[in-house]
């Protein structure tokens, strides 16, 4: 019986320590959605797609570093005919499966509407997973990282396995405040 | 001159193996969609070539074509579902994209065959036409056809 409890105990602590994918898969929204796609890319294809980006390309390096150590990248983006069509309290769904450990990264509020969240899943000094809720009046695009993710190499995922362009809307948005 | 016919037929025919999956995944789209597969000339010997030219870093495909449209709503999350449980052991979903504005639908799924390449099973639907599509392609091609799904889709018809 001791053995058990602490069988359990070990298996209760060391839990945390694997960061775990979040469920971004709303079928409603899907099918209220004019455009919907999803990419998934785990296990040993993820692994296949590290070896084929491009060594001599400083991004594509960087990209192949970051997710060599990443267990998987999901993304899920819907685009909308009108303006508030989707329930916006499916963000809020995402956000409640984030625990204690998972701290807000970025934070945008646009007045045009455009609102992105970045969370981190922070064990100790490393991040062992990623959240990108980007979320428009006709948008909504939800990017789920897992593994261990090295921060300055972010960026060069950008535009890769259908992650967005996040540093481009901001501009994007910038631009558009800059001529409100 | 038939018995050289028949002959060249049989190696055609034992070199090309046939792959259980993709006739399942063919199945299983003819059955949820009502439509039945169109006969496409020459596909056998344009698969062969594939085999020895291998291009644009295809190794292998397979193809089938329906023609027509459904004839009543397609339930995609069912057709998702039991086009991946027909793919076969292995397959994982990698894509699946969908548009309700032009009634384009894409699943793909994928598997690595070895560290160079990946086996693709594709089903792609929209108004007038629905494509299956077996391939076995240089990874590094995998990248691109992830990055813009449709252009699988093209796979099909070259």
């Amino acid at each position: 019986m001791r053995k058990i409890t602490l069988i359990v105990f070990l298996a209760a602590l060391a839990a945390p320590l694997h960061a775990q994918r979040l469920n971004l898969d709303f079928p409603a929204l899907a099918e209220r959605a004019s455009e919907s796609t999803d990419v998934t890319l785990d296990g040993p294809m993820l692994r296949l797609a590290a070896k084929f980006l491009n060594e001599h390309d400083s991004d594509e390096r960087q990209a192949r570093d970051l997710i060599k150590s990443l267990t998987g990248i999901y993304v899920h983006s819907y685009e909308f005919e009108r303006e508030g069509e989707y329930d916006r309290s499916v963000v809020e769904k995402v956000r409640a499966q984030l625990g204690t450990n998972w701290q807000p990264m970025v934070t945008v509020r646009s007045k045009i509407k455009e609102n992105v969240d970045i969370y981190v899943d922070m064990r100790g000094d490393n991040v062992a997973g990623l959240l990108i809720i980007d979320a428009e009046p006709r948008e909504l695009t939800l990017v789920n990282l897992v593994g261990n993710i090295d921060l300055d190499k972010l960026a060069s995922l950008q535009g890769e396995f259908g992650i967005p362009h996040i540093s481009k809307s901001k501009e994007k948005e910038r631009e558009r405040g800059s001529h409100e | 001159m038939n018995k050289r016919i028949a002959l060249l037929s049989l190696v055609l025919l034992a070199a090309l193996p046939l792959h259980a999956g993709f006739k399942d995944v063919v199945r299983a789209v003819e059955t949820r969609t009502q439509m039945h597969p169109t006969y496409v000339p020459l596909l056998g010997l344009a698969r062969f070539a594939v085999w020895i030219i291998h291009p644009d870093g295809v190794y292998d495909f397979q193809l089938a074509t329906f023609e027509g449209q459904s004839r009543g709503a397609i339930d995609y999350d069912d057709l998702t579902a039991t086009i991946r449980k027909a793919a076969g052991a292995g397959f994982r979903p990698l894509v699946q994209a969908r548009s309700r504005k032009n009634g384009e639908f894409t699943y793909i799924l994928a598997k690595p065959v070895d560290d160079n390449r990946v086996e693709f099973m594709l089903a792609t639907h929209d108004h007038s036409d629905t494509v299956v599509v077996r391939a076995v392609i240089d990874a590094d091609k995998m990248l691109a056809h992830i990055n813009e799904p449709n252009s699988f889709a093209r796979l099909g018809t070259k």
